[in-house]
């Protein structure tokens, strides 16, 4: 878990982190369609130069924002090598027998590793200034429309917060029981591949039943509690609309509408 | 002049007649009769499998019983009572984290508010007056992995009391906590008792909680074999040992010195114990 | 075989702005037979310093010896496995390890891992059964149809069917009625004088320790700050206290008791038959 930046998030206190969450999330989804929808170098560098602005105002380090993009290095290695290979169109580089890069080919391929640093980089930037609490209420505060067509919206975001909270629980024990299986003699790095199967299951049936346990001691729990599935609920997490998340809402409008214009 | 105001002693608990089993042939309870009077700080003792578990799910409708009849505060518990009669009960188990439902401790404190449908100001209000009244007043964001089982089991309790329940049930509340935790819940346990309206069913093994309630009442293949005062119960030191449990030291070793004629009362608590020995005269 | 930890060090998230150390220059000699408790608030660094024992973490400084391996902080070790099965480990409510069709699989898990054959496995499975107090029929049963209880020695029996010569338990009693305690206590007491074993219990529970235990060691904040007998131990109070260490039932009330009438705490009474003695003996006195 450590090391990986995407889907992290980073306490603080700036400008970025205060914003509503549902402000943030529409703008990230508006980024992202708005990416793959412009063709031209001007604007993309527009969308880089926003990003620039609104990773400033997140107080981060930019090294934390270079290392999310990381794990996709790979990707965008590969696609600028693909773009290269089959894009003969334009003046030639420089060839090596069959192999050519032309001017065309290689500023597609920039084109479109760009992309997708700048899709990565505002996913990123929605993560680490918001918290996965956050992201749920934004998400069934948005989708909350949707309960019109029947679907349950507000349990969906209650099933995602309750997994959430579990997830470092989980985490925790499922370390448990790796030591205490590797304390009766299991050792991943050796067995053929039955005795892998068998180790994997000395793993998961505990997993297992330890969840299905839990899962029916929170039932009764919620249960007592009143909790019915369906009943309407109020909520002690509000989140509060300004005038700023307004702004920043109209600001990637404008952006869409460029992109879709131009 | 003799005007004598007779106190009715209302009933918070009451169990007629309750059988239950969790298998055809095998009854947990059977004919099972208890009552728990409002105000009251009773303990429930009982050796793992006496069926004193059994009990506090019957008492939530979570189970129900084959027969008999259940009544909190006076009121029949049957399918349409039961949301309503669960908003007065604060119950907390074993577990401290499978039942801390909320992301953080402000969450799990109003979940069953928001499940009440409590307006949001009432609902801050509430979290914050009974946050602090289980000692979490400035902790309200934080997460469970960060909290001790202590401080998770208090959290539960605040969100009981936030309900505005009159009956606090502990099932072995205190079980899987270490001993600052299992001090920091009985300190609390003891204030809760004070307020002589709310009414605390404790079930515990652990002797030493025990000594401080009004009331013990101990538990043997689902039925009650002794109930009383703690002094009362304990003092029956093999037919507690019969019944796989132990006295609490303070019950020893007065048995003991009383014996040997250096105290001349049976003490049930360490407070007891140590005031008896402090009144001897002892030149030195 | 003993175990011998030198200078030892352990830092978690080496590097990271998480880095945290854990324990500090740890200096312990487990011989052989020993009964030790290791007793100290959570978070002392209790669990890691036992997961050192069997090999499960490796040290960021200094060096352990189990047995004749050694173990060091920059060397790369081979067959840790090795140490796994002569130095037990039981984890905290370790019936959630469980996991086989049957009892008698489940026991015979362990063992097998070490290439011992099914046969001799079985064989161990029916001994170790008795040995935690079962009936040999519940081999065949399923572990999950078993009371908490039970499950709980069925998870021992799978350790003790590795044949180890260290038994670690940590917190072996927890969410046990007393009886149920005093049985399971009974077990490791009887693994330590029968079976020669050496015994590492990791407890909460004072009275426990001063009951079972011949050597005890306290933890406070990763380091060892007493080590002796449980009556050398208890004696220093105001030591106990500042690790935040509770003293046994009975030398907690003859503590109160002695500094009421200025008494010496010398040799504070660790049961209730000592601490009626001493009283008596206080009374008779005066």
């Amino acid at each position: 878990m450590n090391g990986i930046i995407i889907g992290q998030y980073l306490p603080g206190f700036s400008f970025w982190h205060r914003l509503d969450p549902r402000a943030k999330m529409i703008i990230t989804c508006i980024f992202i369609v708005s990416c793959f929808l412009i063709q031209s170098w001007p604007f993309i560098l527009l969308l880089v130069g926003l990003e620039l602005l609104a990773m400033s105002l997140t107080r981060i380090p930019f090294s934390y924002f270079a290392r999310s993009l990381k794990p996709i290095l790979f990707f965008i290695i590969l696609t600028v090598i693909l773009q290269i290979s089959f894009i003969n169109q334009g003046e030639p580089m420089f060839s090596l027998g069959y192999f050519q890069i032309t001017d065309e080919g290689l500023s597609r391929g920039l084109f479109m590793a760009l992309r997708l640093v700048v899709v990565v980089i505002v996913s990123t930037l929605l993560t680490l200034t918001t918290k996965p609490a956050d992201l749920t209420l934004a998400l069934e505060s948005l989708l909350d429309p949707l309960r019109k067509i029947k679907i349950p919206v507000s349990e969906l975001a209650l099933m995602i917060s309750i997994a959430l909270r579990f997830v470092p629980t989980l985490f925790a024990e499922t370390q448990k029981i790796l030591k205490s299986q590797a304390s009766r003699g299991v050792d991943i790095t050796e067995g053929k591949l039955k005795e892998k199967v068998v180790q994997l299951i000395s793993l998961l049936v505990p997993l297992f039943i330890l969840s299905f346990k839990r899962a029916d001691e929170l039932a009764d729990a919620m249960e007592v509690r009143g909790y019915v599935p369906g009943k309407s609920r109020t909520s002690i997490n509000l989140l509060t609309w300004k005038r700023v998340d307004s702004i920043l809402v109209i600001v990637g409008l404008i952006v869409f509408l460029i992109a879709i214009i131009f | 002049m003799f005007w004598a105001v007779k106190e009715m002693k209302k009933q918070m608990v009451s169990l007629e007649n309750v059988t239950f089993g969790y298998e055809k042939n095998k009854m947990v309870l059977q004919d099972f009769n208890l009552v728990i009077n409002k105000g009251q700080f009773v303990t429930i003792l009982g050796h793992n499998g006496s069926g004193k578990s059994t009990l506090s799910k019957l008492l939530v409708g979570l189970i129900k019983p084959s027969s008999g009849v259940i009544k909190i505060d006076e009121q029949v518990l049957s399918e349409e009572t039961l949301y309503d009669i669960r908003q007065n009960i604060g119950i907390i188990f074993q577990n401290p984290d499978n039942q801390f439902v909320g992301s953080t401790v402000r969450d799990d404190i109003a979940f069953g508010l928001e499940n009440k449908c409590v307006p949001y100001k009432e609902m801050c209000r509430l979290v914050d007056e009974y946050s602090a009244l289980v000692g979490m007043k400035h902790q309200l964001d934080r997460e469970p992995q960060s909290l001790s089982g202590g401080e998770k089991q208090r959290v539960a309790i605040a969100g009981g009391l936030a309900l505005g329940a009159s009956l606090l049930i502990l099932d072995e509340a205190t079980s899987m906590l270490d001993p600052k935790g299992r001090q920091e819940m009985i300190t609390l346990i003891k204030e809760l008792a004070q307020d002589r309206d709310k009414t605390i069913v404790m079930i515990t093994h652990h002797l030493d909680e025990a000594v401080y309630s009004d009331r013990v009442i101990v538990m043997n293949d689902g039925k009650i074999i002794l109930d009383g005062t703690p002094k009362a119960v304990f003092s029956q030191k093999e037919l507690l040992e019969s019944v796989k449990l132990d006295v609490p030291f303070a019950v020893k070793a007065s048995y003991e010195l009383e014996k040997r004629g250096v105290i001349n009362e049976l003490c049930t608590n360490d407070e007891e114990l140590m005031s008896h020995l402090w009144t001897l005269n002892l030149i030195q | 075989m003993d175990i011998k930890f030198d200078s030892i060090s352990y830092t978690y998230n080496v590097g990271t702005p998480m880095e945290q150390r854990v324990l500090k220059d740890i200096n312990l000699e487990i011989t052989e037979n020993q009964f030790l408790a290791v007793v100290g608030h959570t978070g002392s660094g209790k669990s890691t310093l036992i997961q050192h024992m069997n090999a499960l973490l490796k040290p960021t400084n200094g060096v352990i010896n189990i047995g004749e391996k050694k173990i060091s902080a920059n060397e790369k070790v081979k067959n840790l496995k090795g140490i796994r099965q002569k130095v037990g480990l039981v984890f905290q409510f370790p019936e959630y390890q469980l996991f086989e069709e049957t009892v008698e699989k489940d026991i015979m898990f362990g063992p097998m891992n070490y290439d011992v054959s099914e046969e001799e496995a079985r064989k161990r499975a029916h001994e170790v059964i008795k040995i935690v107090g079962l009936n040999e029929d519940i081999l065949q049963y399923s572990p999950f149809n078993l009371s908490g209880g039970q499950m709980r020695r069925v998870a021992i029996a799978g350790i003790l069917a590795m044949n180890p010569d260290v038994l670690i338990l940590d917190e072996p009693t927890a969410g046990l009625d007393p009886k149920g305690q005093k049985e399971i206590m009974q077990i490791f007491e009887n693994l330590h004088s029968k079976y020669q074993k050496t015994i590492v219990l990791v407890s909460h529970d004072m009275d426990l320790v001063s009951e079972y235990a011949q050597y005890m060691i306290v933890m406070h904040r990763g380091e060892i700050k007493l080590k002796g007998s449980p009556k050398e131990v208890f004696e220093k109070v105001d030591l106990l206290n500042k690790c935040g260490i509770s003293l046994p039932v009975a030398a907690k009330n003859y503590q109160i008791f002695a500094e009421k009438f200025k008494l010496p705490l010398d040799s504070l009474p660790l049961t209730t038959a000592e601490f009626i003695e001493k009283v008596v003996e206080v009374v008779e006195r005066s």
